[in-house]
C-alpha cells in the first residue's frame, strides 16, 4: 500500500467518472490542438503553394524598360553568381488580354500574365513541362483556358500594351493606340499547378497565365532581342539567403544600352548622354554630372512649344506653331560654346526671363532684341490623361544665327513618330496636333532644319516650366580632352541599377516569410474555438468536482485519519493530472479530426475566406506538444482549482458529502460582490464609451470586452444572491412555488448554479454577438457605405484609359 | 493526572437566522484506559462533542487537552499529524475505501507519513485477525457484511496505536446481534490497547457495555 497505489486504484474504481472528465479533457485539447493545426495547414499549404508555383525561381528583376537578353548570360557567366545561383533567365513579362473569336461575341480574359520564353524558363519548373510555345503558338494555363473556352488548336487573340519608353502620363507620351494584337494557336492547355500557375505576387489565387516563345512578344512590342525580366534559379534544396541576394545585387552590371542611354560623340566636337526615354532619368544626371565633372558638363532640356508668337511694333501678332525651344546656359569655350549673333557678337547667358530667338524665327515673328515673345506649351504631367496647355512670356534678349551650335538639330532628343517624319504634316504626334496650323515656311524649316531648336532660355527658367517626376534634362553635353576613347567615357559612368528600376525581388525568400507569417488562423481559430474551449474547461471542473464529491466521504475519511490536508490535495491533483494527460492524448487524435474537418469546411462551406481550396491537412510534431501540453496544464490548473476548494471543506462537511459552504456570505462579503460587479459595470460602460474613438480591432475588442465585463457583473451578482441567503423561501411568493423551489435548488449549490449560467449565458452572448454583426449584402443596399461601394459591376482594363 | 480534559468547551454555527448553540460549556476528563458513553437524543451535539475531541472541528470557546498538549494551537499540518498518532476514529458509517481492499483499508492511516513499514503492516495483520478478518485481507468492502465492515474500521482506527479512540454510533447501521458483537469487539480491544474510548450512541446495549456513561442534554453534559 502506497499513495501512489491508492492513486492508481481510485482512478481504476471510478474509471467511468474519471472517462467523462478525461472526454471533457479531450474537447478542449481537440479544440486546442485542431486550431494549431489549421494555423500549420496554412502555413504548410502556403509554402508548399509557393514552392510549387516557383519551382527554383529565387529571384525576379522585372523592370519598366527593355534591355539586352545578353545581360541574364553576363550575370549567369560570373563565378560569384554561381556560388549560389545556377541560372539566369530573360523573359518577358507583361500584362494582357486573351480573347477567343466566337459568333455571336469573343470571350476575353484580362489580368492575364503574359510570359514570353524560351525553354530554359520550363526548366525552372518541378514535375513535367510541356513543349515549349513556338512561333505563333500560346500555351494556357487550365484556368485561363477555362474561362475563353479554349481548346488545344483553337485560335486566340492576344492584346498587350505597347512598350513605348516615354510613359504615357508626360505630355509627350502616347495615350492611344498602345495596343499590339497577336493572333495566336493554342499549341498546349497546362494544369494549374507548378509553373501553369506562375505568379510574380505568389497567392492562394488561380493566375490566368499565358506563354509564348519570347520572339513572340519582342517582335509584337518591337523589342527585337530584349526582354524586360530575368529569372534567378537558386540551387536545388537551398533556401535563398539574404547573402545570396545581396551577392546577386552585387553581380548585376547592366550597360548602358540596358538603361537605355546613349554616350556619343557629336560632330560639333562635344560628347552628348541622351536618353531614348526623351529624358534623363534623375540618377544618370547626378551621376553624368558628377562623373564628367572635370569635362565641363553641360545639362539641357528641350521642349515642344506649340507657339512661339510676339506682338511687333508694326502689323499683325504673328505666331510660329510646334517648334522646339532648348533651355541652356550658354557657355563661350567651345565645344559647347559660343552662340553667337548674327552680327558676331558672343550671347551671355540668359536670365530667367530672356529669350534667344534664331535669326528664323526673329524674322518669322518680325521681332528684334527688346520685344517680348510669349510661348505655349504643354504641362509637362498630363491630367486624367489630359493635356494642358500653358503659357509664358520672355523678354527677346538676343538673335543667335542659325549656324554652327545653334543650327544642331541634335539638341532635340528623338521622339518617335515626329523626330523620325519627313514632313510636320507626317507627325503621328501622341499629343494634339492641329496639322492646319502648319505654314509651307514650317515645312521648309523642318525640311532644312529639322529638329533645330527655333528658341532658348535659360536652363533654370525651362526647368522650372517644364520639369516633372519624370526629369528635367534631355542631354548632357561634355567635352572630354582628347585621348580616352568612348567606351573608357562610358565606363566613367557609373549607375546604380537600383535607382533605375534593376531589383531584384527575392520573391522566394518573401513568399516564405509571408507563408509563415500569414494571417495566424491558428489564433483565429482558437479566438472562434474560445467558447468551446472554454465550456470544455468548465465541463472539465464541474465534471471532476462532481466525481470529487460523489466520493467526498473518502477524502473526508482520509483527512479524518490524519492525513495532511496538502497531501490529500496532491493526491486529487495527481489523479487529475493522469486524467487530464489521458485527455489531452485522446485530445491529439480527435485535434487532428478537427483540424481536417475545419480543412474541410474552410474548402467547402468557408471557400470565401481562402477563395481557392488549395489547403491540405499539415501536421507538426510542434503543435502536438502544445496542443498535449496546453489540454494537461489549462485542465490541470482548472482542477487545481477545484481541488483547492474541496481540500479546504471540513471534515466533517466532506464526510457528511456537504461540499458545499452552507454558512451564508457575510454582509461584508456581499457587499464586497456587489461592489465588484458594480466596477465591473462601470469598466463595461468605459469600454463601450471608448469604442466609438477606438478602430478595427480594437473596436471589436471593446465591443466583446465590455460585453464580457457585463457577463461578468451579472455572474457575481447572482453568485452573491445565491450566497446570500436571500433567496427566499416557499412561503414568501406563494404564486411560483415551482420558481421559488429552484431558486433555491440553484442556491445550494451556487458555485455550480454560476458557472451553469454562465456556461449558457456565454453562448448566448456568442451567438447574439456574432448575428449582430453579420452583414447581409442584400439588405444592405446598394449605398456608397455598403460593401460593393454602391457598384454593381466593376470593368477592368490592362491599360491605362 | 487524566489524559483527557475537556474544559468548558461551546460550540456555536451561523445559520440564516440566529447562531445555534449546540454546546453550553462541557466538561469531563479520562484516563488511559477508561471508556465514556455519551448519550442523549438526536441533535443534542453529540456528534459535534465528538468532532471537537477528535480535532475535526474546533471549539467556539474552551479547551481540549489530549496527552498534555492542547491540538488547536497547532498548524495544519502538525494537526493533521497529531490527530493520526493520537486519534482513532470509528464513525457509524464505516467510511471504508471502497477501491482498496480489507488490509490496505487498515493501513491507510500509515501513509501519512509514507510508505507503511513492516512493522505497520505486521499489526494491521494482527488487527484484522483479532476483529476476526485474517481471511478476509483481500477482499474489498463491497465483498464483505456490515458487521465486517464495521470491525475493518475499528482495526483502522487502532492501526497507529492511538491514545484515544472515538466512536460516533459504531452500531447505529448493524443489527442487533452484529451490533453487541461490534461493541464488546470494541471493548476488547481498547482494553488491550490501554486506549481511552468515547462513544457515542444511543444504543443503551452499547452504552450498558462501557463503564462511565454521560448524557448530553441541551448542550450540557450531566
Amino acid at each position: 500500500m502506497s499513495l501512489a497505489r491508492l492513486i492508481i486504484g481510485t482512478l481504476r474504481y471510478h474509471w467511468s467518472t474519471n472517462l467523462a472528465v478525461a472526454l471533457a479533457v479531450m474537447a478542449a485539447g481537440a479544440v486546442l490542438t485542431g486550431a494549431l493545426l489549421v494555423g500549420d495547414s496554412m502555413r504548410g499549404s502556403l509554402r508548399h503553394l509557393l514552392l510549387d508555383q516557383l519551382g527554383q525561381i529565387d529571384e525576379v528583376l522585372v523592370t519598366d524598360r527593355f534591355f539586352r537578353e545578353q545581360l541574364a548570360d553576363e550575370l549567369t557567366a560570373q563565378p560569384a553568381f554561381q556560388e549560389f545561383f545556377t541560372q539566369a533567365v530573360p523573359v518577358v513579362v507583361v500584362q494582357g488580354t486573351i480573347e477567343k473569336p466566337q459568333a455571336g461575341g469573343a470571350l476575353r480574359a484580362g489580368g492575364v500574365s503574359v510570359i514570353g520564353s524560351d525553354e530554359r524558363f520550363w526548366k525552372l519548373g518541378s514535375g513535367q513541362s510541356p513543349k515549349p510555345p513556338g512561333k505563333g503558338q500560346i500555351v494556357l494555363n487550365a484556368p485561363l483556358a477555362a474561362e475563353i473556352g479554349a481548346r488545344v488548336g483553337d485560335e486566340v487573340l492576344l492584346r498587350i500594351g505597347s512598350a513605348s519608353q516615354i510613359p504615357p502620363d508626360s505630355a509627350l507620351g502616347r495615350k492611344t493606340e498602345t495596343i499590339r494584337n497577336r493572333r495566336l494557336k493554342v499549341s498546349e492547355i497546362i494544369p494549374a499547378t507548378g509553373l501553369g500557375r506562375f505568379n510574380l505576387h505568389p497567392s492562394q489565387q488561380l493566375p490566368r497565365d499565358a506563354f509564348v516563345a519570347a520572339g513572340t512578344l519582342q517582335n509584337a512590342l518591337e523589342q527585337p532581342g530584349k526582354v524586360n525580366a530575368i529569372f534567378v534559379a537558386g540551387r536545388e534544396g537551398e533556401s535563398p539567403t539574404p547573402e545570396a541576394h545581396n551577392r546577386l545585387v552585387e553581380c548585376l552590371r547592366p550597360k548602358l544600352a540596358d538603361y537605355g542611354i546613349q554616350i556619343e560623340p557629336h560632330k560639333l566636337g562635344y560628347v552628348q548622354c541622351t536618353s531614348n526615354r526623351m529624358l534623363l532619368d534623375p540618377p544618370v544626371v547626378v551621376a553624368a554630372e558628377k562623373a564628367f565633372a572635370a569635362d565641363r558638363p553641360q545639362p539641357l532640356f528641350t521642349y515642344l512649344a506649340n507657339t512661339i508668337a510676339s506682338e511687333p511694333v508694326t502689323g499683325e501678332k504673328r505666331e510660329i506653331p510646334y517648334s522646339t525651344i532648348t533651355a541652356i546656359d550658354f557657355v563661350a569655350e567651345p565645344p559647347m560654346g559660343p552662340f553667337k549673333s548674327p552680327d558676331g557678337q558672343t550671347i551671355a547667358a540668359l536670365k530667367d526671363d530672356e529669350i534667344v530667338l534664331n535669326s528664323w524665327a526673329a524674322e518669322d515673328l518680325g521681332v528684334q532684341p527688346g520685344a517680348e515673345v510669349e510661348i505655349t506649351y504643354f504641362l509637362p504631367e498630363t491630367t486624367h490623361g489630359k493635356v494642358q496647355e500653358a503659357r509664358a512670356k520672355f523678354r527677346l534678349k538676343a538673335i543667335v544665327a542659325l549656324e554652327g551650335l545653334a543650327a544642331d538639330p541634335d539638341l532635340t532628343p528623338q521622339m518617335p513618330g515626329v523626330t523620325d517624319r519627313l514632313s510636320i504634316g507626317d507627325w503621328d504626334a501622341p499629343f494634339p496636333f492641329d496639322s492646319h496650323r502648319v505654314r509651307k515656311q514650317d515645312e521648309q524649316y523642318w525640311d532644312d532644319h529639322r529638329t533645330t531648336p527655333k528658341a532658348f532660355i535659360s536652363l533654370a527658367a525651362g526647368r522650372r516650366l517644364w520639369s516633372s517626376r519624370f526629369g528635367d534634362t534631355t542631354a548632357i553635353r561634355f567635352a572630354p580632352p582628347p585621348g580616352p576613347t568612348l567606351q573608357a567615357q562610358a565606363d566613367q559612368l557609373r549607375l546604380e541599377p537600383a535607382a533605375l528600376g534593376f531589383v531584384f525581388t527575392p520573391v522566394k525568400r518573401m513568399g516564405l516569410e509571408a507563408a509563415a507569417g500569414t494571417t495566424p488562423f491558428d489564433a483565429l481559430f482558437i479566438g472562434f474555438s474560445l467558447f468551446i474551449m472554454v465550456s470544455a474547461l468548465v465541463l472539465v471542473a464541474l465534471l471532476f468536482r462532481l466525481g470529487v464529491e460523489q466520493r467526498s466521504e473518502e477524502i473526508g475519511i482520509l483527512r479524518a485519519v490524519g492525513l495532511p490536508r496538502r497531501k490529500v490535495a496532491w493526491a486529487l491533483a495527481a489523479e487529475g493530472f493522469a486524467v487530464a494527460a489521458v485527455g489531452s492524448a485522446l485530445g491529439l487524435a480527435a485535434g487532428v479530426g478537427y483540424a481536417w474537418l475545419m480543412l474541410v469546411g474552410l474548402k467547402t462551406w468557408w471557400l470565401g475566406a481562402i477563395s481557392t481550396p488549395f489547403l491540405e491537412l499539415y501536421i507538426s510534431p510542434r503543435s502536438l506538444l502544445i496542443g498535449f501540453l496546453g489540454g494537461v496544464i489549462v485542465s490541470l490548473l482548472t482542477i487545481a482549482w477545484t481541488v483547492r476548494r474541496l481540500s479546504r471543506l471540513p471534515v466533517r462537511g466532506l464526510l457528511a458529502r456537504q461540499t458545499q459552504d452552507s454558512r451564508p456570505a457575510t454582509r461584508a462579503a456581499t457587499r464586497r460582490s456587489r461592489l465588484a460587479a458594480f466596477g465591473l459595470l462601470v469598466a463595461a460602460a468605459a469600454m463601450a464609451a471608448s469604442a466609438p474613438w477606438l478602430g478595427g480591432a480594437a473596436q471589436a475588442g471593446a465591443f466583446v470586452g465590455s460585453g464580457a465585463l457585463v457577463l461578468a457583473a451579472g455572474l457575481t451578482l447572482i453568485w452573491s444572491r445565491l450566497r446570500s441567503g436571500a433567496t427566499g423561501g416557499l412561503s414568501d411568493n406563494t404564486s411560483l412555488p415551482i420558481a421559488r423551489l429552484a431558486v433555491l435548488n440553484g442556491a445550494r449549490n451556487p458555485g455550480r448554479s454560476t458557472l451553469t449560467i454562465g456556461l449558457i449565458a456565454s453562448a448566448s452572448f456568442l451567438i447574439v454577438a456574432l448575428s449582430a454583426f453579420r452583414l447581409d449584402p442584400a439588405a444592405e443596399g446598394r449605398g456608397r457605405v455598403s460593401g460593393s461601394g454602391g457598384f454593381d459591376l466593376v470593368a477592368q482594363s490592362d491599360q491605362p484609359i | 493526572m487524566a489524559d483527557l480534559l475537556v474544559t468548558g468547551v461551546t460550540k456555536s454555527y451561523p445559520t440564516r437566522a440566529e447562531p445555534l448553540e449546540v454546546l453550553r460549556g462541557v466538561t469531563f476528563e479520562l484516563s488511559a484506559g477508561e471508556n465514556l458513553a455519551i448519550l442523549g437524543p438526536s441533535g443534542c451535539g453529540k456528534s459535534t462533542l465528538l468532532y471537537i475531541v477528535g480535532t475535526l472541528d474546533a471549539p467556539t470557546t474552551g479547551r481540549v487537552s489530549l496527552a498534555g498538549s492542547n491540538p488547536f494551537d497547532l498548524s495544519e499540518p502538525r494537526l493533521a499529524a497529531f490527530r493520526n498518532h493520537k486519534i482513532g476514529f470509528v464513525f457509524q458509517d464505516h467510511y471504508l475505501l471502497p477501491q482498496c481492499s480489507v488490509l490496505d483499508n487498515v493501513l491507510v492511516p500509515t501513509l501519512a507519513d509514507g510508505r507503511p513499514t513492516p512493522e505497520a503492516v505486521e499489526r494491521a495483520r494482527m488487527l484484522l485477525d483479532r476483529v476476526g478478518l485474517s481471511k478476509r485481507l483481500d477482499h474489498v468492502p463491497a465483498e464483505l457484511s456490515g458487521g465486517e465492515r464495521q470491525r475493518t474500521a475499528i482495526a483502522r482506527a487502532l492501526v497507529n496505536r492511538p491514545a484515544l479512540l472515538l466512536a460516533d454510533e459504531p452500531t447505529g447501521n448493524l443489527d442487533r446481534a452484529t451490533a453487541a458483537t461490534v461493541g464488546r469487539l470494541l471493548l476488547e480491544l481498547q482494553a488491550l490497547e490501554r486506549t481511552m474510548l468515547i462513544v457515542v450512541t444511543h444504543s443503551l446495549e452499547l452504552a450498558g457495555l462501557l463503564a462511565r456513561r454521560m448524557e448530553l442534554n441541551a448542550g450540557r453534559l450531566e
